[in-house]
């Protein structure tokens, strides 16, 4: 078969971006608030969570090479395992909905004021079907060009701001205990563990053996980008403006200076969008490669056709939009759900497959 | 089916330009200051100054007769209100992100800025660095008669806010830094003056200098250009100053100070909060009216310039301690980052504590040239 192989760099790059991007969309108005200046301990034990279910989902994948999540669930457990995809499929189209809703949020009360919001879910789910419909390959090389991009734009940012950062604004650490930054730790560890996507990726790496250091290191330097971004909002803005506002990131770049250029939330906005489209495209390849292979259809494309009206649709309805404003949704349901899925489902599989080869 | 494919990716590029939500730079009016007075019945009155761009030399537009700027006011319940019946007087679209400078006026800060002033909280277009000022006639005076070098008053305030040479005698605060500290306790706004120098005549050469003092969301006073010196050491903004020692039968001795260090600790002595208030820097003579040996002296000097500059400190903290009750050094906030125990425990009170606060000051200063090249 002629199979689509993406290299460790692309890998890296995919995963990058799309722990970066995936932050960025609701956890700095969960942490900041909560959290304040412990947020960086918080950061850390979301890595701690992904990358342990990282290294199950390498075990997993090395035990059965050239199977993806969906194909080896359903050696392990049978039909129990094509429930627990079915599942974890759903739970992903749910959390692309999330994230298209909380794009056209953002671009249309920062950006485009009077544009539909159905132009923006449309528009990218346009683009990062045709992204998906292409292939993984095509996904992974974008990946890298957007990836390198959007470190050198953080960096960028980060050098520029300096003159403007007050550092005494991260202290008091810890005032209120370690408890919040425990507490708050399932913000940004629900979601980077939307990067088990990996599983559904690991049968296409060239070298499988090298996934889970790939992967851990494209966690941490994603993590520790994103981490830059909060705690220099903190530093900038000082704790009680950057815990009122909706986007403290986006604030934050709109007050500083790049040596002569001001406004430079452009940059914000290109690292944003850019990581939105790849990690869109990546989650919505994935969902429709595992639709496939759980429906045994012959390839993935036609659902990508399929999947399309809810993307476009569902995210715009005003249903939506006050389902995900009601607080306890991502306060709460969303990162508690998220976790036990991500976590749960792969755990589960795990524990199943000891099972299974012992009783061999 | 290339050829299609390649088509429709280009003309998707034309959708880049944005011509459906184009607005062209003639029916924009830039507003580049806006100003803030209190009206009756609680509302306020919001003056809008518009620039008005003139064309570059080469295109005709040396010989313009066109006014540099123009002022609109209206009145309304908030902000938002006004500005949208000022948008009928404008005739063009407002276009806010290039606001230079809010003027505020003393009456208007006197009675209560809050909840106005959550208008520049949510309005996502408005410009979180402009320079905030109080003026002490009314705004849209200040704005009316106000004559600078530059065609547009507020454009040369904001340059003058924005460099660093003046500093030393004044505060200056953006936006973004003031809107949170009109809440906080710990660390309370100020904001420079601005006012006529001469309060005659129908244009006038506005001056920057004192400091109005905030508590909470209202003014409670001005602190004068020595004292916003102090402030501005206190809080680590500035590190080079200016002083002037004065002697018997009214000789003096003014210096320049550098590389300031200041260190404020918050310390607890037994119940009471104590302030520990550490200078050091460096001194420089500038002028002195009265003959100086620097052989024999230079120790009586640095004597008098500790002395002084200890009692000057004093007095400013005092006044803002216990006469205004207004925490703008942050000292609260230094209290909060190394004893946030402590802090928990006296902020409900902290009007109070700040009148009982012990402030132990030491100055240390080095006198290191003498002005004279020898």
């Amino acid at each position: 078969m002629n199979k689509q192989q993406i290299s460790e760099r692309q890998f890296f790059f995919i995963i990058f971006v799309s722990i970066a991007s995936l932050t960025f969309f609701s956890v700095p108005s969960q942490l900041i608030p909560k959290v304040k200046q412990d947020l960086w301990l918080s950061m850390a034990l979301g890595i701690t969570i992904d990358v342990f279910v990282a290294l199950l989902l390498y075990r997993l994948g090395l035990k059965y090479p050239n199977q993806s999540f969906v194909q080896y669930s359903r050696t392990i457990l049978g039909p129990v395992g094509n429930l627990i995809s079915v599942i974890v499929l759903l739970f992903f189209i749910a959390v692309c909905v999330t994230a298209i809703w909380i794009y056209s949020d953002l671009l249309s009360s920062s950006l485009l004021p009077d544009t539909p919001l159905i132009a923006f879910s449309s528009t990218l789910t346009l683009c990062s079907g045709w992204a998906a419909i292409k292939g993984i390959e095509t996904i992974a090389r974008l990946s890298q060009i957007l990836g390198t991009i959007m470190l050198i734009t953080s960096l960028i940012l980060f050098a520029t701001s300096m003159p403007d950062l007050e550092l005494r604004n991260l202290l008091p650490q810890f005032e209120n205990g370690v408890r919040p930054a425990l507490m708050g730790a399932i913000y940004p560890g629900s979601w980077f563990g939307i990067c088990i996507l990996m599983g559904m990726l690991m049968p296409y790496l060239r070298h499988p053996r090298k996934t889970f250091r790939v992967k851990a290191n494209a966690v941490f330097l994603g993590a520790l980008v994103m981490t830059g971004y909060l705690l220099y909002s903190i530093a900038v803005l000082g704790t009680p403006m950057a815990s009122q506002m909706e986007n403290p990131i986006y604030v934050f770049t709109r007050v500083t200076q790049l040596i002569i250029f001001e406004r430079i939330e452009v940059l914000t906005l290109l690292v944003f969008v850019s990581g939105s489209f790849i990690t869109y495209a990546t989650l919505y390849y994935s969902i429709s490669q595992g639709c496939s292979e759980l429906f045994r259809t012959k390839s993935h494309k036609i659902w990508v056709y399929a999947l399309s009206p809810i993307f476009i649709v569902l995210p715009v309805l005003t249903a939506t939009e006050s389902f995900g404003q009601w607080p306890p949704y991502l306060d709460f349901w969303f990162p508690v759900i998220a976790l036990s899925i991500e976590g749960g489902s792969v755990v589960l599989l795990y524990v199943a497959s000891l099972f299974r080869k012992k009783k061999r | 089916m290339k050829l299609l494919k390649a088509g429709i990716c280009l003309l998707a590029m034309m959708l880049i330009s944005g011509c459906w939500g184009q607005i062209n730079f003639d029916q924009l009016t830039v507003v580049s200051a806006i100003g803030l007075d209190p009206a009756k019945d609680g509302m306020v009155r919001v003056t809008l100054q518009l620039s008005n761009p003139t064309l570059p030399v080469a295109a005709g537009g040396g010989s313009q007769q066109r006014r540099p700027y123009v002022n609109y006011d209206a009145v309304g319940v908030t902000i938002q209100e006004a500005v949208e019946r000022i948008q009928h007087q404008a005739k063009k679209s407002l276009f806010f992100p290039q606001t230079k400078v809010v003027l505020i006026s003393e009456q208007f800060a006197r009675r209560g800025l809050d909840d106005t002033l959550d208008y520049f909280w949510r309005e996502t277009n408005q410009n979180l660095n402009s320079w905030v000022l109080v003026s002490r006639l009314p705004a849209r005076q200040v704005l009316d008669k106000a004559m600078e070098l530059e065609p547009v008053p507020s454009e040369e305030w904001r340059k003058y806010l924005q460099g660093d040479w003046k500093r030393p005698l004044q505060v200056d605060v953006q936006m973004y830094q003031f809107l949170p500290r009109l809440n906080q306790i710990g660390y309370q706004a100020v904001s420079p003056g601005i006012g006529p120098f001469n309060a005659s005549g129908k244009t006038d050469i506005m001056e920057i200098g004192d400091t109005a003092v905030f508590k909470n969301d209202r003014m409670v006073g001005w602190l004068s250009g020595e004292e916003s010196q102090i402030v501005n050491w206190l809080t680590g903004v500035s590190r080079r100053g200016s002083f002037h020692t004065d002697f018997a039968k009214e000789e003096s001795v003014s210096y320049s100070l550098n590389s300031i260090r200041v260190k404020v600790t918050p310390l607890i002595r037994g119940d009471r909060l104590a302030m520990m208030v550490r200078i050091k820097g460096e001194a420089e003579v500038l002028t002195a009216t009265l003959p100086l040996h620097f052989g024999t002296e230079q120790a009586m000097l640095r004597d008098t310039l500790n002395k002084q500059v200890k009692l000057a400190v004093e007095d400013t903290i005092d006044k803002l301690f216990v006469n205004y009750a207004s925490d703008v050094i942050g000292f609260g906030e230094a209290l909060h980052r190394s004893m946030p125990s402590e802090w928990k425990k006296r902020k409900s009170n902290w009007d109070k504590e700040l009148r009982q606060v012990d402030a132990e000051i030491s100055v240390s200063f080095r006198i290191r040239r003498t002005g004279l090249l020898q």
